[in-house]
Parts: structure tokens; sequence; C-alpha cells
């Protein structure tokens, strides 16, 4: 008895002796097993820049939002056929653009945020590491990646708010919208700076980053896009002239994943599966766009299908780009050695389309090895040499000149002899050396060379000066486009969200 | 003695014997009473009289110093007209003089005796025993004994909380023996409330008790969902899947974020109550008011439920029961056979070629079973005066509606309380379970496959591909049949608590009370290769290339310790119980979660399909390079919810249960929570609630009335808390690295770049509730009709809200918006007999719900599947089109309002807001989840040996979101049967449109009438007398059939029209699962 007397003192002191060890420790938890500030060195400002590429595999910048507003709006980009494709189908296909759409929006939030957090990187170096040069390079990276984003937005919205500061707090990011010249400077500014500042090259194990030539190449395109012809036209030089690019010498191996990061590639978006299957970080570019079928050849969601237009009428005769762009239901895929699934008939629903991307067709041997249908290993070219090339041919034809129209075609040809692949027989070179006829044929190049790669939409804005040119209307007219589908409408949710700040874009 | 008496005097009577003592006293016009107190004050003396004897007596002066008291009263009485008599206990009677009465005749008498308790037959410990009238009185010892000096023809009155009283006259005995009965009026309950027990009486709040045995015998694994439509302002939403959880509600949905209450389980607090056997309960609580809830700080804003498991009981007692039955598919949902498929599929899709699909197979049907259920329950209770012991031991074995699906269950319940002094108790008390998971499916495959394909083909050997909607739908016999047994998961848990209690210095009691709650699960999972046969292509395809195994180690550790001290006292006329207290809770989880496949080069063997491999350390089928953790679940920023967190609590609380004479009552609480998950800058945060009643029935105006036997109002009010986030450190925003940047040659390799993945809101506090009751609870027609009525008021402020980022920032959390809930309750209950055996009840209860969501975050509604939830409106509402018919032609869709580029045969929908075009501005609120009001009610009558019962229960005033059978907008499915009166021409229809192969847009075209009523039990049951059976050692014998969910009147067209869901998504049907009608028979039996 006496012991549990002893005893129920101890437990009537134990309350005591639990407050005085303290609550607060008892209170005090972090999280467990993840890491939060202060825990990860992170080696300075590149482990941001890495979460900055990173960041580059976020749903609105390279995801289905990307795939859809970038991609369908063209006249050689079918969305889907499948009642699956939804109300996007109306909004690309039909230029039905909605206020309110998740793709549209994510597509708006997921750049705002990306260029939030490069200019946060950006901060960062300018205040605490200036004069570093490893930093340097990094806020080169970030410059380079930020401008990549407001390119995206300056052609996708027109006029958007400029966020260049370090932004702590939601309300710092509601700012009014700037116009589309001082986005453009922002561009310039921040490609200037890129361009400066990075390296030509990286190790190998660095495969992938941004260089000089990623930034000179985006800066011609965005000369190019304001008919700045003779900027365009020197930053194509800048790129030419440093040798380090050519083109890769087979077109259609240039898009598998056996040739990844080739002598071509100039800004690659970079995805990752283990051979195995078990571990991956990348974006599902490949999936949207992979045959709709079924077991085996369920190989995706059949968005982005090559328009039958796209088929019938752009390629000149015996073309072989455009057997390595497109595949034929029920025919050879003329790359693995097999046979496509017949196609069903319009009116099913799989197999609902005699054509698919055979730019993201994978290799079946990829597909086995790691369990997965969906090519999610597969990289996205975003710059490529041939881009290069034709920008040049475009700008030099532009200014016009003797040497600048031998120049254009020179640029030209190199494009149609890898195209051609050795047969002589077909894509007899472009000899014209009348501005608009050499004009004409640099359009239709692009068309070819780049369909399906989201070039040609923007291609057919930017010829379209005027309202009453021929490109966009002529092209796009007929599917429903009209002047002011060339922006999107800002986010209905933003426009709301911001309490007056952002406006919305004029006609919507 | 047959006149009341009144006395003033403390509760213990000295028996010494004369003693001359002296007095002072100096009092100017008073009244004589004030003179007596003053004396019982100074001396040892004490009186007893009739009120009515002093009641009109002149005013008295007196003035004495060190005089014998017998003076003074001489003194005092002198031409009062009064006499007296003082007793050798110094208790002076006083009596008029005119009395015929002689006062000679008063003696003082000691009575000594038991109390027992009739249904157990123990003693029972703290029974009052007073003189009628008076409180003069004692209590009964821990073994039920008193003792008591009175006179010796007074009346004793034996109360005791719970038991209905009893008077009992003396007539000079000596010795005075009683039992005391369990009291049926609803108002004598004692109730289980937070920390502590208290008669009903004396509460100011809502509490709603329902006894084990109403759980007891259900053919319900959870206990709660026996609990459906029993208890006003508690809305249970079942689900037919087997093992699932039921949504729990207690007066609407307050938060975004927790909807169910709080449970506790023998004081121990838990978010779920799975491993409970509902044999061993011995009651539920349901608390509901502020007045009860504040006690539970930051944990109560949701109501909570108590449960308490059952003790020994005294003797020794065997108890058997065992229950078989079986589930049976209800309702199925009606869709269309292969003639009716083909029919409407050619209309979209014309010239499909059927030829090879000749089948007509109704998928549902292949996938069901009637299931069968059964479960065995022995307990042994056993309890003396020292030792109060009860163990009970169960098995639970149950099958789902779809083949294949089975739970079992095995329990133990362990407790004991040992008196080790009259002060010093101690006990334990352990619940343990091993619960075998079931596998489970569901029916939405079912309800989508397309009736003209043969299950299976028996020529080779495989199940067929259907021939539509391949990539989306799998054969669902497939997905039954091929994955038995490749999921096997337990789980093992064992909450357990010691307390130790101390009683000192009378009126004190300490007791200590340390819990621990550990659950495991282990689980493992298999990834066999599917083999399908394609009927088109006459091939055989693989839909799974590569098989995998998982493995998964869940431990959920909990422990908590109370520390409580109450004061217990009377004084005169004021009771007063207050309780202090100190309360900490750790909760600790993880988990292991990892998979690995099969080789894909060298060996590359499929894992086989034998459980002795799956084991993820396999390394002749398993890749040791291949072995990954499993991504969990993503939270609300998109990071992985972690597979470990820890969370803290800290909490003081203190509650005063004050009544004078037990009339007019005050109760208030207060709690103080400190919690891990809150920034330490604010890491407390205060909850309080004050109630206050008043007893009318026990007024003295009231005493003359015949109609209330009982009639009390109630009011209280409060601030409740809610501690639920959508994530566990919303303090620490985590370095999330979503994607990985990916550089280098041969594929690459990926570097993860971290980045904070929210905004911490340093300012944020819990939710705060602040809420009201007012209500009244009566007894009238002699105890007969009993009525509880209750008005509620609950604000929630400060809502925890998840907000996107603005312009692209990050999202972040942060206290903002507020839910309005409202409504009313009431509860009779009737009780009679008719003859000698026959007696019968009705009860029935009704709750009303309106729910107003009054503030949200920048205003943005919250997006929710078709659910919306906006300012204005009530929670979760769905939000849409309104549909005023279908374009019957060209000529129609001219009239119209334009709307894109519509056919004949299409929706057409409302031009809202009037100008003149089909735009998202035209959608508006179409329908609301949350039913206007719910009710129950209930047949209970016995007679002679049988009893019977019927439980109805129903809502009313919901919409339905019908989410399914819409056209999937990715393949075409089967359909509704209601499609076959598609619109296929002008005039066909002015509902379904034509066959489509889009999806629609939400209107008001999915929604469904979510009224219902429904036959809850049904149930007879005979008892054997104990003559016929006393023979065979049987105490009692019980054998009983019934029926649950035999029928439910209702106006959708899904299996059910009960769907719980989140905060802000409920009332959707996915068509996943029905709720199944169950006939079980049982057998109770008592030795």
């Amino acid at each position: 008895m006496k012991l549990i007397r002893k005893m129920s003192i101890l437990v009537l002191l134990l309350p005591v002796l639990v407050l005085q060890l303290g609550c607060k420790k008892f209170l005090d938890r972090k999280p467990l097993g993840q890491a939060i500030d202060g825990d990860v060195n992170q080696g300075g400002v590149e482990s941001q820049v890495f979460g900055l590429y990173a960041s580059l595999q976020n749903w609105g910048m390279t995801q289905l939002p990307f795939l859809t507003m970038h991609g369908a709006r063209a006249d050689d980009d079918v969305n889907s056929t499948v009642p699956d494709g939804g109300d996007q189908q109306d909004i690309v296909d039909k230029f039905l653009y909605a206020k309110d759409h998740w793709s549209i929006n994510s597509l708006w939030t997921d750049h705002m945020a990306f260029i939030i957090q490069a200019s946060g990187i950006i901060h960062d170096v300018d205040s605490l590491f200036p004069n570093d040069p490893a930093s340097l390079v990094n806020r080169a990276e970030a410059s380079f990646l930020r401008a990549y984003a407001y390119f995206d937005m300056v052609r996708d919205y027109g006029e958007v708010p400029i966020i260049d500061f370090k932004v702590y707090q939601p309300s710092d990011a509601n700012v009014p919208k700037s116009t589309v010249d001082q986005v453009y400077a922002l561009i310039d500014s921040d490609l200037d700076f890129a361009s400066q500042n990075l390296p030509l090259s990286w190790e190998s194990k660095y495969l992938g980053r941004v260089t000089k030539g990623s930034a000179n190449t985006l800066h011609a395109k965005a000369y190019l896009y304001r008919q700045n012809w003779s900027q365009a036209l020197a930053k194509c030089d800048e790129v030419i002239n440093s040798h380090l690019y050519s083109l890769y010498s087979n077109y259609g191996d240039l898009f598998t994943e056996n040739n990844e990061n080739s002598v071509e590639s100039i800004f690659e978006i970079q995805n990752f599966e283990s051979a195995n299957g078990s571990s991956a970080s990348s974006n599902y570019l490949a999936q949207y766009q992979g045959i709709r079928g079924d077991g085996q050849w369920d190989l995706g969601w059949g968005w982005n299908l090559p328009s039958i237009g796209l088929v019938d009428t752009a390629y000149e005769p015996n073309d072989p780009r455009k057997n390595e762009t497109i595949l034929y239901a029920g025919q050879p895929d003329g790359r693995w050695g097999v046979t496509l699934p017949p196609f069903a008939g319009f009116s099913a629903n799989t197999n609902n389309w005699p054509y698919w991307n055979k730019k993201v067709y994978t290799d079946p041997a990829r597909r086995s090895a790691t369990g997965d249908r969906f090519g999610t290993w597969l990289n996205t070219i975003i710059l490529r040499y041939a881009d290069v090339l034709l920008m040049d041919a475009e700008a030099a034809n532009e200014i016009g000149g003797a040497d600048n129209i031998q120049r254009a075609l020179d640029d030209l040809e190199l494009v149609r002899a890898r195209a051609r692949g050795g047969d002589n027989t077909v894509l007899p070179p472009v000899t014209t050396t009348d501005q608009a006829e050499l004009r004409t044929a640099i359009k239709q190049e692009r068309r070819v060379e780049f369909a399906l790669e989201f070039e040609r939409f923007y291609d057919l804005v930017r010829w379209t000066p005027a309202p009453d040119n021929i490109d966009a209307p002529h092209v796009l007219g007929p599917l429903g486009y009209q002047a002011r589908n060339r922006y999107y409408p800002v986010p209905q949710p933003e426009v709301d969200k911001s309490n007056g700040v952002l406006q919305q874009n004029p006609d919507y | 003695m047959t006149i009341a008496c009144m006395l003033i005097a403390c509760l213990h009577v000295s028996a010494s014997g004369y003693a001359q003592e002296n007095i002072t006293l100096n009092l100017k016009s008073v009244e004589l009473r004030k003179a007596f107190i003053a004396i019982e004050k100074k001396t040892d003396y004490r009186f007893l009289f009739d009120e009515n004897l002093i009641a009109h007596k002149p005013k008295i002066d007196i003035q004495v110093t060190e005089r014998p008291v017998i003076e003074v009263l001489d003194q005092l009485l002198q031409n009062t007209g009064i006499t007296y008599k003082v007793l050798n206990n110094k208790l002076v009677v006083l009596k008029e003089i005119s009395d015929p009465v002689n006062l000679e005749d008063f003696k003082d008498v000691r009575v000594t005796g038991r109390v027992t308790s009739a249904e157990a037959g123990d003693g029972l410990a703290g029974v009052s025993v007073f003189v009628k009238g008076s409180t003069l009185g004692t209590t009964t010892d821990a073994t039920g004994n008193f003792a008591i000096t009175v006179p010796d023809n007074a009346t004793l009155v034996f109360s005791y909380v719970g038991y209905d009283s009893k008077e009992v006259a003396v007539a000079g005995r000596t010795v005075v023996n009683v039992t005391l009965s369990l009291s049926t009026k609803v108002q004598e309950q004692v109730v289980v409330i937070g920390y502590g027990q208290a008669n009903k009486r004396d509460l100011t709040g809502s509490i709603v008790k329902v006894p084990g045995k109403e759980v007891a015998d259900k053919p319900n694994t959870n206990p709660l969902s026996s609990l459906q439509g029993k208890v006003s302002g508690l809305s249970v939403v079942n689900s037919g899947e087997l093992g699932k959880e039921p949504d729990i509600r207690i007066r609407g949905t307050v938060s975004r974020t927790q909807t169910k209450p709080l449970y506790i389980v023998d004081g121990v607090f838990n978010d779920n109550i799975d491993y409970l056997n509902p044999a061993d309960i011995e009651s539920i609580e349901v608390l509901k008011d502020p007045s009860s809830l504040a006690i539970f700080g930051v944990r109560g804003a949701n109501g909570v439920i108590v449960v308490t498991s059952k003790k020994g009981k005294s003797g020794m007692t065997v108890n058997f029961n065992a229950t078989i039955g079986f589930k049976q598919m209800v309702d199925k949902i009606k869709l269309t056979d292969a003639t009716g498929f083909k029919t409407l599929y050619l209309e979209q899709n014309p010239g499909f070629d059927f030829s090879p699909y000749t089948a007509n197979t109704d998928w549902q049907d292949e996938i069901s079973q009637n299931g069968l259920f059964n479960r065995d329950n022995i307990s042994i209770s056993s309890s003396t005066e020292k030792n109060r012991f009860y163990m009970g031991v169960g098995y639970q074995y149950e099958e789902g509606i779809i083949k294949h699906e089975t739970l079992k269950k095995f329990t133990l319940v362990l407790n004991d309380e040992l008196k080790i002094s009259k002060a010093l108790k101690i006990g334990f008390d352990i619940n343990a379970y091993k619960g075998m998971n079931p596998q489970t499916h569901d029916f939405s495959n079912a309800i989508v496959a397309t009736p003209v394909v043969e299950p299976f083909n028996a020529a080779h050997g495989l199940y067929n591909q259907m021939p539509i909607g391949t990539a989306q739908i799998g054969n669902p016999l497939r997905a039954v049949e091929e994955t038995q047994g490749q999921f096997i998961s337990n789980t093992y848990r064992a909450v357990g608590s010691v307390f130790f209690e101390a009683a000192f210095l009378k009126n004190f009691t300490f007791r200590t009370t340390y819990y621990g709650d550990l659950g495991f699960t282990d689980e493992q999972a298999y990834t066999p290769l599917v083999n399908t046969f394609n009927i088109a292509n006459n091939d055989t395809s693989h839909e799974v290339t590569k098989t995998d195994v998982r493995q998964a180690s869940i431990k959920n550790t909990k422990y908590q310790q109370d520390y409580l001290l109450t004061y217990k006292n009377k004084f005169g006329d004021h009771g007063l119980t207050v309780l202090g207290g100190f309360s900490t809770i750790f909760n600790n989880y993880s988990e292991v979660n990892v998979k690995g496949s099969q080789f894909t080069t060298g060996l590359a063997l499929p894992i086989p399909n034998d459980k002795r491999f799956w084991y993820v350390d396999n390394r002749v089928f398993v890749d040791p390079t291949s072995i990954v953790v499993v991504n969990p679940d993503k939270d609300v920023f998109q990071n992985y919810l972690p597979y470990q967190w820890q969370q803290t609590t800290v909490s003081f609380l203190a509650r005063v249960l004050y009544n004078y004479k037990q009339k007019y009552l005050l109760n208030a609480s207060f709690r103080r929570d400190g919690s891990s998950d809150i920034s330490t800058d604010n890491q407390y945060q205060n909850f309080w609630a004050v109630g206050a009643a008043w007893e009318i029935s026990k007024e003295d105006f009231m005493s003359n009335q015949k109609i209330f036997d009982f009639l009390k109002v109630k009011a209280s009010a409060g601030v409740l808390g809610n501690q639920y986030t959508s994530i566990h450190y919303p303090f620490y925003p985590i370095l999330a690295a979503p994607t990985s940047a990916v550089f280098g040659p041969n594929g690459g390799q990926p570097i993860p770049g971290y980045t904070p993945s929210f905004i911490a809101d340093p300012n944020l506090q819990w939710e705060s509730i602040t809420s009201y009751e007012v209500g009244v609870e009566f007894a009238t027609l002699n105890n007969r009709l009993n009525g509880d009525a209750n008005y509620y008021n609950k604000l929630t402020k400060n809502l925890l809200t998840s907000y996107p980022g603005v312009g692209g920032t990050k999202p972040g959390i942060t206290n903002a918006g507020e839910i309005s809930n409202t409504g009313f309750e009431l509860t009779l209950s009737w009780n009679d007999k008719i003859g000698k055996d026959f007696a019968y009840t009705l009860s029935g209860n009704l709750t009303t719900l309106k729910n107003d969501v009054k503030k949200i975050y920048l205003d943005a509604p919250i997006y929710d599947g078709p659910s919306r939830t906006q300012v204005g409106d009530p929670i979760g509402s769905f939000y849409g089109y309104v549909v005023e018919g279908v374009y019957q032609d060209s000529a129609d869709i001219a009239n119209s309002p334009p709307n894109g580029t519509p056919s004949p045969g299409d929706l057409k929908y409302k031009d809202v807001n009037g100008d003149k075009v089909i735009t998202d501005a035209d959608r508006i609120v179409i329908g609301n989840p949350t039913p206007k009001f719910m009710y129950g009610f209930s047949i209970g009558a016995t007679y002679k040996g049988f009893d019977f019962g019927i439980d109805f229960q129903g809502v009313s005033g919901n919409d339905i979101f019908r989410n399914w059978g819409n056209g999937a907008g990715y393949a075409t499915l089967n359909y509704r049967e209601a499609r076959l009166n598609r619109w296929h021409g002008p005039g066909t229809s002015n509902f379904e449109p034509r066959v489509y192969d889009v999806s629609l847009p939400a209107s008001t075209y999915m929604i469904e009438n979510g009224s219902y009523l429904r036959i809850r039990n049904l149930s007879l049951g005979y008892n054997f007398g104990t003559q016929t059976i006393s023979k065979a050692h049987i105490k009692s014998l019980r054998l009983f059939v019934s029926a649950q969910n035999l029928k439910t009147f209702k106006h959708n067209s899904g299996y059910t029209p009960d769907f719980g869901g989140s905060a802000t998504q409920f009332g959707v049907d996915n068509g996943s699962y029905p709720v199944p009608a169950v006939y079980s028979f049982g057998i109770n039996a008592n030795f």
C-alpha cells in the first residue's frame, strides 16, 4: 500500500515534471524525411537554376497546355478527333477561345510562376554575388530562361505584366500589363546578358544546359518576330560562325531517342526515364501525341495530329521528310519494322485518324525495357540549327540585295540537301532570286521542316503584320481565325483576382 | 412521520450524547429561520421542522451571551405557538403546540443497510441517502452500505445518478435494504461527457446517448453505420463498399478540410473506430452543442462521438452471440441491353460492324454475388467489491457483393478495474484488433462496359477485350477474377490505457490516464501480366507487359496522457463540480512503401502469381535496380504527401458544473490548446463555452400542473476549434522538386532543383466556430412522451484555406472565409404499455440543415469536380447550365439564343442572364447536396417473449449529381436505359438529348432528386422464458431475425441515394457501389 501511495504521489508529480521539461520542445515539430529551407546546402544559386530547368517541365510550360495551345492552332495540326479533346478542340482548332479555361489559364500561371522563379534567382545573384563568375553564368541561364518564358507570353498574350523583381508575397506580383515593346525590351536585355555570359558549350555531364548559342538563336527569333531583319541576321550569324552546330545527317533519326542532343540541337528540353522505367523526370508530350490504339498500340492519346492538309498538300513530291513526320495507319512504320494497326474509319473511338505524329514515335525496344509505352523519356527539341539557317535565310531575303539573296539560297539549300537524304531526284534546289518567290519558298520550307513542331501558327501570325496580309487570315481564316485570335484572352480568374490591376486583352 | 420536514443540516450528523452547550447570539428583527441557522453554525444542534410552521411567524430579536442552547430556544419560541423536543443526537424537532401528535413519541433511530442495483445485484457506491424533503443524509460506501441516525418515522430517499429514486419509510426499522433500478427516463440518464460523466439533468447541452444494444445486433462491422437515422443532428452516409468508413457529419459541414467528428473511445482521441467490435460497446454518446464540446478545444468543432466499451458487471456472466446472414444487391442500375446498346450506338456511329459481337452480357450480374457474413462473440464479465473484469473476443467475417471480396476481423477487449483501498483505484483497458482488409473493386466499369461482348472467350482461354472504349475499360470480370488474392493487407491495432485514481480530502479526485494506440498495417500487392483477347483482330494482346510487386508497412502510433483533478461538493442548495486538467497527445505516422519490377534483361522472367514471391527483395524475379519508393498521393500544393509525420498537442482544460437547487444550472468550460501544427509565435489558442439551463418543472408554481412531468429550457454558446489542415507542417514549406532538371548524354541524369513549395502564413491560426444553441427538453403525459428540441447556429470563421498562387506566385494556406450552419432538431419518443404483456415505443427525430458560405478567400469559388463552393450558396453546390429542353430542329436552334454550333437533338440551355447568348455566365447553382432535413423514426414493441422493431430513415430536399451515364467524353460506353428515350427526330424527346460523343458540361440534366425514405432495420426476436432454459444452465436466450436496408424509396437512377465525400464535394454519384440489403439470423445467450 505504501508503495502504491508513493506511486500515486509520483503520478501526481508527473504533469509538473512534464510542464517543467517544457511544452515548447514537445510542440516543436518539423517535417520528417523532407527538407525545408536551410536543410539543403544548395551550393549557391546553381541549384536554384537547376530548379528552374526542372520547372520547364511544369504543366503549363511544356506539358498538355503547351501542346494544345502552341501546336494545334495551326492549319497543319489537328488537336484531336476524339471527344476527349473536349473544349480544347474548339478552342484551338476552331479558334473559340475561352476566357476561363484550365488550359489557357495554366499556360499563363505556370509561365508567370516560372518568370517569378527566374527573377528571384537574378535578384539573388545581383544582390549577393554580383562579381562571382560562376554565379553570373547562373544568372545568364536564368536570364535566358526568363526570356524564353516571356517570349512565349508575348506571342501568346501580347501585353503581359513584367515581373523582373523578386516576389515575396502574392500582392507583389499584382502589377499591370506592360506593352509588347517593353516586354521585348526585357527579352532583349536578358538575352544580351545571357549571350555575353553563357559558355559556348558545357562539359558532357551538363549536356542540355543552355549556351551562348541558345541565347543567340532565341534572340534571332525574337528579332525575326519584330521584323528586325538585320539584328536577326546578326544573331544568326553569331550562331553559324561559332561552327558548333550543323544539320544532323538524317532528318528522321533526328527525332528519335537515340540521337538526343545531336549536333543540330541548340535548346532541347531534357526528359528522363531510367532504363527499366523505375524512375522518371519527364514530360508527357510523347504520350499526348502517341498513337491512340489498343494493347501494344496504346501509345498515347493521339492529340496534335497531322491534318489532312499537311498530309495531302504541304509537301513537295517525294519529300522524304513527309514519311519521317507522318505515320500512316495500317502501313509499315518505316523505322522499326512494324506495321501500324489499320484505320477503323472516322466513326470509331480508337484508331480514328489515319495519321499520327512520327516525331514522337518511340523505339519499341525502349518501350519494352521500361514497361512504359508512352515515351516519357523522349526529349523535346525547342531550337535547332535548321531553324537558324531558315531564319538566316528569311532575314537575308527580306533585307535583300544579291549577296543576301544568295546567302538565303545557300541556307535554304543546306536544309533541303539534308532533307533529300542523298536522293538527288527529289527536292530540287531553289534557284529563284526573286525576293517574293524566295520568301514563299522559305515559308514553304519552314512549314514542312518544322511540321508539328509548334512553329506554324506563330509563323503564320508573324507573317501577317497587317490584317490584310495573306498568311494567317488566308490560311487560318477558314478554320475560324480572326485578327484577335493572334492572342489569347488573359485568363479571367487572373483578371478577377487582380482587383482591376490586370486588364483583359482587347476584343475579349 | 407524515409531515414534510425541512431540515437544514450538514451531511454528517453527530451521534454523541448530551453535552450542555452555550451560545452567544445577537440578532435583531430576523426570521426564526435565521436564528436556527445561526445556532446550527455555532453548535452541534440541528433543526427538523415543517417549512409552513415557521413561515408566517413574527420576526424576533434576541440578545444572549454564553447561555445554554435550551434556554435560548425557550426564549426564541416564546409566544410563537411552537414547541420542540431535542432528540439524543441533538436533533431539535419543532412542532405546533396545537398539533395533537405527541412530541414525546419522537425517537431517533440508527438505520443501517445496503443499496444494490436491481440489474446487476452489486452494491452501489455513492448513493445519496437522505430524509425526505431534506438534504440530511449520507452516502453509501464502496460496497453500498450506509448508516444514518434519523427520526424513527422518517422517510428515507435513495437516489443515484442514472437510477430511479426510491422512498422507504423507516417505520422503526434499524435495517433498511434497498434495490435501485436503472432509470428509463431520458432526463435521468448518466451520460459520458468529456473527461468524466454526469447526469444529463445537470447539463445544459445536447448529448444523445445510444445504448450499446442498438449497435450490437446490427449487421454492420463499423458501429457508426448503425447510427444512421438514430440521432437528431447526426448525418451518417453509409457506403456499401466493404470495410469503408461511413461519412459522418454532425450538424452540417463546418470546415473545408475535415467533416467527420472526433471519436473518443474510453478516453482516447481518435479519428476512426474501425477497430471496435460493436458487441463490446456499452454506449455511444453524440455530443453536439458548444457547452458539451468546448472541453475538446481545437478538436471540438465537428462534434464528438464518445464510445464506452463494456465493463464488468456484478456476478459472473458469460455471453455468447452469433449472427449469420447474407447481403444482396438491390436497386441494380438500369442499363441498355445488347439490343438497346446497338440501336443507340449505331445512331452515333453508323455502320459499326457488330457481327463478331453477339452476346448480351449483364456485367453487373457477372461480377456480383450474394455476400455472406458471420459474427461470433463471446464475453466474460465479472465483478466483485474490489474488482471489475471484462473480456470480449470477437470474430467477424464479411463478403462484399462483388465476387471475391472478403473482410475478416478479430477483436479483443480486455479491461479491469481494481480498488486497492477506499481512496485508490487502478485499472487498464485494451482494445486489440486484427483486420484482414478486403481487396475491393467497384461497379464503375461494369456500368459502362458494352453488353455485346461475352465476358470470357472459352476457345482461347482468355477474357475478351471491349471492342469499344478498349483503352479506357478493361473487362470488368477479368479485373475481379484475375486479380483475386493479389492484394494482401492486414491491419493490427492495439489501443490501451492504464489509469490511477486517488480520492483525497473528501471532495477531490485525481485521475491520471496513460493511453497508447499502436497501429500497424502490412501490405503486399502484385501486378500480373494481363492477356486479353481481341475479337476484332483475333489477337491476344498484353494489357500489362511487366509484373511488379509492392510492399508497404505502415505504422501509426499515438500516445496520450490525461491528468484530471475533480472537486465535487455541495453547499446547501449549491451543487458544484469543478474539473481541471492537463493533457498531451503525441501522434506519429510512418510508412514504407516500395515497389520492385521484374527484370527486363537477362533472366527477364515474369514474377510468378504466387504470394511466396511477392517480396521486393526477391532477387530471382525482381530486378534490384528497379526497386523504388512508390509515390504517395499529392497534397493541395502538388507535393507528395509525406510518408512520415509527427503531431503533438498540449492542452489545459477546466470545467465548472454548477446548480442551484438543481433548478438553475450553469456549465462553463475552457480549453487552451497548443499544437505543433501552428506557428510557435501563436501556438496556443483558447476555446470556451458557457451554458445555462432552467428546470422549470422544479419550480413551485409548476407543482400543481399536470401537463409536464419534466420541463427544462437550456441555452449555450461558445467558441470551438478545428485543427485539420490539408498539409502536416503548414509552417515549414518543404523544398519540393516536383520535376528535375535533366542533363547529360545517353538519356541524361536527373538533378532535382529544390524550391519551397508554398508560402507559409506566419499568422495562421485554427478555424474557430462560434456556436450557440437554445433548446427545450420535456416529459409529459405521465412521462410517456419525451421530447428534446433545439435550434443550433454555427459560424465557422478563419477557414483554413489553401489558395492558389496569384499571377504565378506560390500557393499558400491562410485563414479566410466563413461558413454558417443553422438548423432545428426535434426528438420525440413515446413509451407505453397496453395490458400486462404488451409494451411499445414510438420514436422519431428530425433535423433541418441550412448551410451558407458567407465568405471565401478573394471571393474565388472553390472548384471540386462538379461541385462549387461560392459565397451565398451552400457548400459544395452543384453548378452548371439550366436545361430548357432539347433542340427539336434547326428552326428551334435558330429561334434560341446562340450557343456554339449545336445540332438538333442537343441540350438547349437557358439564357439565365438574358444577354441573348449562351455563355459560361449562364451557369448558376443547380443543386444542393445538403438535405433540407433528415429524419428517422422507429417503432418497437414487446409482447411476452417477442420483440419487434422497425426503423425508418431518410433525407429530403437535397440533390444528387449523377456523374456517370452522361456520355464519357473520351469514349462511348454503355448507356443508361433512359437513353432509349433519346431525341432521334423532332418531337421524340425534350429531355434526353440525341446520342452524342462529347462530354456534356454540367447542367440540370445530371441533377437528380436526392430525397429518400429507407426501411433501415426490421427485426423480430424471441426471448425464451427463464423456466424453459434454466435447466440448460442458461440465464437468458434470445433468437432474432433481421433485415437491413430492406427497401429504399428513392428518386435517383444510381445504386443508392447516399453519397458521402469531402467537405467541398459530396452527394456526387460516381456509380461505384450499391448499398446492399442484409438479412440475418442471430442468437444471444447468457450463461
